[in-house]
C-alpha cells in the first residue's frame, strides 16, 4: 500500500471531480476515502451544496404515485421476445440504400441527415445514428425494415404506429421529432438516447438481472397505459427505458 | 373521461414550432410540466384519469397560444415564455376544476389543507421537483447500473454508505466516488435547464 493513499489531498479530490484523475490514483483515493472521514466530507462538498444533495434526494424519492396504478411485470421469455433481431442482412440492405455523403467518417445520408451508424434493428426497424447538421446535434432514425418496405400493409402499421407515437407524450415512449421517406424507405426522427438498446444490454452484459427486467417491465407497462390512454389505435410503440428505481 | 389531443391540434403545433429548437423545448416542456400538474392533481385528490386530463387540458391550452408566440422574438427566449403562458394556464384549469375534484373523491382533509388553486410558491418548488426527475432521466444511462444504484441507495434512499457497500459487494471510498459522479452531473443538467 503506498503512502499516497493514507495522506488527505484535497487537490486529489478536486482532480477527480474534473474527471481528470488517473485511473491508479483513482483507486488509491477510493482506499483513502474507506477510513478517511475528513476526505468524504470533502468530497461531497466539493460535489455539491448540502442544499442541493438534499434537493436530489427530495425530488427522486417519491415514486409511489407513479407507480401505483402498474402492476404487469415481463417475464424474462416475454424480455427476449422483445429484444429479438431482425436479421443482418436488413441492417446491410438498409446501408446500401443510404444515399452518398462526403464525410468519410459517415455510413451516408437520408435526407439531411448524416448516418454515423447502426444501433440496433429489432421489431420492423432498424435504428440509425445520424447527425443532424442543421442543429448539431444526435438523433436516432428508425427505417422500416427493408424486407417490409414493399408491403403496404406494413407500410401502414409503421405510419400507425409514428402517428400513435407522436401522440403519447410520456416519459417511456419517444418523443418523435418527425416522419418522412427516403430512397422508398419510411423513416421516423427521434431524439438520439445514449443508452444501449435492450438487445445491446443483452448481447454485452448477459442475462439481464431481476432488478432489470422489473425496471424494463413496469416502464414498458406505464408506457402501454399512457399509449393506450390514447385510444385503440395505438398498437405498437416505442420503448425506451429510463432510470433505476433499484 | 380523457381529451384527447386532436390531430390538427398537433399538426398546427408541428407547423409553428418550424424551429426546431423551439420545438425540443416544446418536448422538453411537456416532458416536465406533464408529470408535475399531474401530482399536483393527485395531491388534490382527482383520480388518476382525471389527474391526467388535467394536465392534458393544460399542456393543450399551452399548445394553443403557441401561435401568440413572436418567432422574430430573441431566441432561447422560448422556454421562459412557455413557463409564463403554463403558470396561468394551470392557475386557470385548477380553478376551473374546483367544483369537480370535490366530487372526484378528496377528502375533506385534503380540501382543508390543500389550496384548490396553485400559488407560486407551490408551483416554483413542484417544477424543481420536475427538472431533477427530468434530469435524472437524461443522465441515467451515462452511468454503469452499480453507479446509478451506489447513488441512488445512498443519496435518494438514505442508507449509509456502509450498507450499501456490503449490499453492493464494493467498498465504501468507491461508493463516495460513485454518487458523487452521478450528483455532479446530475447537478449540471438541473442548471443547464434553469
Ligand atoms: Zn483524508
Amino acid at each position: 500500500m503506498s503512502v499516497d493513499s493514507q495522506q488527505c489531498d484535497p487537490t486529489r479530490i478536486a482532480c477527480f471531480l474534473e474527471g481528470e484523475l488517473p485511473l491508479d490514483a483513482l483507486t488509491e483515493l477510493q482506499r483513502h476515502l474507506d477510513s478517511c472521514t475528513s476526505c468524504q466530507t470533502q468530497l461531497d462538498d466539493s460535489t455539491a451544496t448540502v442544499a442541493m444533495w438534499q434537493s436530489a434526494a427530495e425530488s427522486l424519492h417519491d415514486e409511489s404515485i407513479d407507480m401505483e396504478s402498474i402492476s404487469t411485470v415481463l417475464t424474462r421469455g416475454e424480455a427476449d421476445e422483445l429484444a429479438k433481431h431482425v436479421t443482418d442482412d436488413g441492417v446491410r440492405r438498409v446501408v446500401e440504400l443510404l444515399a452518398p455523403t462526403d464525410d468519410p467518417q459517415m455510413l451516408g445520408r437520408i435526407g439531411s441527415y448524416e448516418i454515423a451508424g447502426v444501433t440496433g434493428s429489432g421489431g420492423n426497424g432498424i435504428v440509425l445514428k445520424a447527425h443532424d447538421p442543421a442543429l448539431n446535434r444526435y438523433v436516432a432514425i428508425k427505417v422500416l425494415a427493408p424486407h417490409l418496405a414493399s408491403s403496404g400493409a406494413a407500410r401502414q402499421r409503421f405510419a400507425r404506429e409514428a402517428q400513435a407515437a407522436a401522440a403519447v407524450v410520456h416519459e417511456n415512449v419517444i418523443a418523435i421529432h418527425g416522419v418522412a421517406e427516403s430512397q422508398g424507405m419510411p423513416y421516423l426522427v427521434m431524439p438520439y438516447e445514449r443508452g444501449q438498446s435492450l438487445q445491446r444490454r443483452i448481447d454485452d452484459n448477459g442475462p439481464l438481472g431481476l432488478i432489470e427486467i422489473l425496471r424494463i417491465g413496469l416502464q414498458m407497462a406505464s408506457g402501454l397505459a399512457a399509449a393506450h390512454s390514447q385510444g385503440p389505435s395505438s398498437q405498437r410503440i416505442f420503448f425506451w427505458p429510463t432510470e433505476s428505481n433499484a | 373521461m380523457l381529451v384527447h389531443e386532436p390531430p390538427e391540434t398537433r399538426e398546427s403545433l408541428l407547423i409553428q414550432l418550424r424551429d426546431a429548437g423551439n420545438r425540443e423545448s416544446w418536448f422538453e416542456f411537456a416532458a416536465i410540466y406533464r408529470p408535475m400538474v399531474y401530482r399536483m392533481a393527485r395531491r388534490r385528490g382527482l383520480q388518476d384519469a382525471d389527474a391526467q386530463d388535467l394536465a392534458q387540458r393544460v399542456l393543450l391550452s399551452v399548445a394553443g397560444s403557441i401561435s401568440e408566440w413572436k418567432s422574430d422574438s430573441e431566441r432561447g427566449r422560448f422556454r421562459s415564455w412557455l413557463a409564463r403562458v403554463a403558470r396561468n394556464a394551470i392557475i386557470d384549469t385548477f380553478r376551473r376544476e374546483k367544483p369537480d375534484a370535490a366530487q372526484g373523491g378528496s377528502t375533506i382533509m385534503q380540501q382543508l389543507t390543500q389550496e384548490p388553486v396553485p400559488a407560486d410558491d407551490e408551483l416554483e418548488h413542484e417544477h424543481r421537483r420536475e427538472v431533477f426527475r427530468w434530469a435524472a432521466k437524461q443522465v441515467r444511462w451515462e452511468f454503469e447500473d452499480s453507479t446509478w444504484i451506489a447513488f441512488w441507495l445512498t443519496t435518494v434512499k438514505g442508507k449509509a454508505t456502509s450498507e450499501v457497500a456490503e449490499e453492493l459487494g464494493k467498498s465504501v471510498g468507491s461508493i463516495y466516488t460513485a454518487k458523487s459522479r452521478v450528483m455532479k452531473r446530475l447537478q449540471e443538467k438541473v442548471q443547464e435547464h434553469s
